[in-house]
């Protein structure tokens, strides 16, 4: 199916019969043989503004890289997992790669209408679907889905599927996670397991294009 | 310029006379190291993932000219199930790296190694067995690495390892930490998740340069109040364990990041069901301190005066009095930067403390009861990853 990017940034979904009958991807590889060959299909096919999210899943998919292609953008911390931007998409996607050492994860979160796309590019990580909240009354999240991740395997969400956490489960290895948001956002909504309440908060990088940003 | 061709078999036997004492031959300065004029640069050992099961020393000792030029040995991603015990003649070496082996025995000999700083162990399966009572000698060890192995203890070696700064016990069985920390005053990061422990001593206050404490993955209930003296804390990993609510001295700690998912956390205000009736020692011991009667081991024996010196301050400010041993825990909801209500523990002399105001942490005061922390401590919680 593709999509548009318009103006809100709202979801439009279109549907299609299939992904390669006549649409803009038709032409490009599905084999992304680097890093740097991602990104370039990842630009091509964002050319127009059509996005054809079935394409996006089967390059991120095939993609499989080396870690001497990740280095660059890898950063353990004790206290937190890093974000650090790999490619700004010129404004259309963010390309990001996440390093979470042992048993780091994240709070539970929405996505701010945006596509998210996650690949497990080292060790094995563990994503928990949440519902919505109803906000009706304080109650503790309904959890609707687990699965681990391994190495390779790519997952798709949307905040009309609902919200995740994601996990790094082991207390001995290192998980490296690689990120697709379409289109960008800087923040988004944390959710409190217990007590269904929410809250905004501001994303940073730990590294922008390999450039250390200001500790915030 | 020439490389460093290893010798044959014909060579080395006589290079290499163990007998010989090897720091008789060399000084121990590494500027006059012989290997600079042997043109070896390399002071790594690289055998890592390479698939073998055993560790032929021989080739080892042939690899390189002087075994005190090697600091570094890369051995890890094997399957060891030991190393020789001639491991003892690289005297130089200061990083042993034999993590994702198969190691269920270390040589005693490992604790000769008086440089040794790191020690990567990680993913073997040692049991508390493995490892000799004689590596409480590696006193300039500052790294150990034992995540993922098969103790149950908490190594006892290691509270005699006086340098240690990071200790990595994750993923292990320890069910019992013993109260002994108090030796460990250079540790910085504390690794202890994913474990089965179900208490954590008093001694951990003495932890003083610690930074980083994993508790994750545990069977915790609660923290000792000593907690609060880790001024150095900044990241705290609670999650998956049992917490229902935490100790308020929580709050004195300087932390960037805390994390409590997956813990049965109390959402509603709970009054506390049980409360012991005092004995009348704890209530003659409460009236002296109230209204303190003094008192010294001339009138009274010297157990009660250590008895009356144990008082604890009641929780609540507006109340004077003190506890032994019989307290009333209340849970009190307190807001964390804004965001959500954690539940921290008290503990108050009686049940009544409670209807008065909760406890300030500073001097101004407060109308309202759930609201604790000023403007000045939400700033020193930047980061809370919370359910």
């Amino acid at each position: 199916m593709t999509e548009t990017l318009n103006k809100s940034n709202e979801i439009q979904l279109i549907h299609k019969k299939s992904f390669d009958d006549n649409n803009n991807t038709s032409y490009l590889s599905i084999q992304p043989n680097s890093l740097d060959e991602l990104i370039e299909l990842l630009h091509n096919a964002f050319s127009t503004n059509e996005i054809d999210i079935d394409y996006i899943y089967t390059i991120m998919n095939n993609y499989k890289g080396t870690i001497n292609e990740w280095l660059p953008y890898i950063k353990f911390q004790s206290d937190h997992y890093t974000r650090s931007l790999v490619d700004n998409g010129n404004g259309k996607f963010n390309l990001m790669i996440l390093c979470w050492a042992e048993n780091q994860g994240s709070s539970i979160h929405d996505h701010t209408n945006s596509h998210c796309f996650l690949k497990c590019l080292q060790g094995t990580l563990i994503e928990t679907r949440y519902a919505w909240p109803t906000f009706e009354k304080t109650e503790s999240m309904h959890i609707f889905n687990r699965v681990e991740l391994t190495e390779g395997q790519v997952t798709y969400i949307n905040d009309s599927i609902g919200l995740h956490r994601i996990e790094n489960p082991s207390h001995t290895e290192k998980v490296i996670t690689l990120h697709l948001y379409i289109p960008p956002f800087d923040h988004c909504n944390i959710f409190n397991e217990h007590t269904s309440c929410m809250n905004e908060i501001k994303m940073i990088f730990h590294s922008i294009r390999e450039q250390l940003t200001r500790n915030e | 310029m020439a490389t460093a061709a290893l010798p044959t078999g014909d060579d080395y036997e006589g290079d290499y006379d163990f007998d010989d004492d090897f720091d008789d031959n060399f000084d121990d300065d590494e500027e006059d190291c012989i290997c600079s004029s042997q043109t070896i640069f390399n002071d790594t050992i690289d055998y890592s993932h390479r698939n073998i099961s055993k560790l032929d020393i021989n080739e080892l000792f042939a690899s390189t000219k002087n075994p005190n030029c090697i600091k570094n040995f890369q051995l890890n991603s094997n399957m060891l199930l030991s190393i020789p015990s001639e491991i003892e003649h690289f005297q130089s070496l200061t990083t042993i790296e034999l993590s994702n082996n198969q190691l269920v025995q270390l040589p005693s000999e490992l604790s000769l190694l008086k440089n040794l700083k790191n020690l990567y162990l990680k993913n073997n399966f040692l049991d508390d067995l493995a490892l000799p009572k004689e590596f409480e000698q590696l006193k300039q060890l500052e790294v150990i690495n034992l995540g993922g192995n098969r103790l149950k203890q908490f190594p006892y070696q290691l509270f005699q390892m006086f340098n240690l700064k990071e200790i990595y016990l994750g993923s292990n069985q320890i069910t019992f930490l013993p109260d002994l920390f108090h030796t460990l005053i250079k540790v910085e990061v504390l690794y202890l998740g994913g474990n089965q422990i179900g208490n954590v001593p008093d001694s951990i206050g003495y932890m003083r340069s610690l930074v980083v404490l994993n508790l994750s993955g545990n069977r915790l209930r609660t923290l000792p109040r000593s907690i609060s003296r880790l001024t150095r804390l900044k990241s705290l990993s609670l999650h998956n364990n049992q917490f229902s609510a935490l100790p308020p001295d929580i709050i004195r700690l300087d932390l960037q990041e805390l994390s409590l998912r997956n813990n049965p956390l109390v959402v509603r205000f709970v009054r506390d069901l049980t409360y012991d009736v005092p004995t009348l020692k704890e209530l003659t011991g409460r009236t002296i301190k109230f209204h303190k009667i003094p008192y010294d081991d001339r009138s009274i024996p010297k157990s009660l005066v250590e008895y009356l010196n144990s008082a604890k301050s009641c929780l609540n400010p507006k109340c004077k009095g003190v506890y032994f041993e019989s307290y009333h825990k209340n849970i009190k909801f307190v807001d964390f930067c804004g965001k959500f209500y954690l539940p921290l523990l008290q503990f108050l002399c009686t049940p009544a403390c409670t209807s008065a105001p909760t406890f300030q942490m500073t001097s101004s005061e407060s109308d309202d009861t759930e609201n604790i922390p000023t403007k000045d401590m939400t700033n020193k919680f930047k980061k809370v990853l919370l359910g």
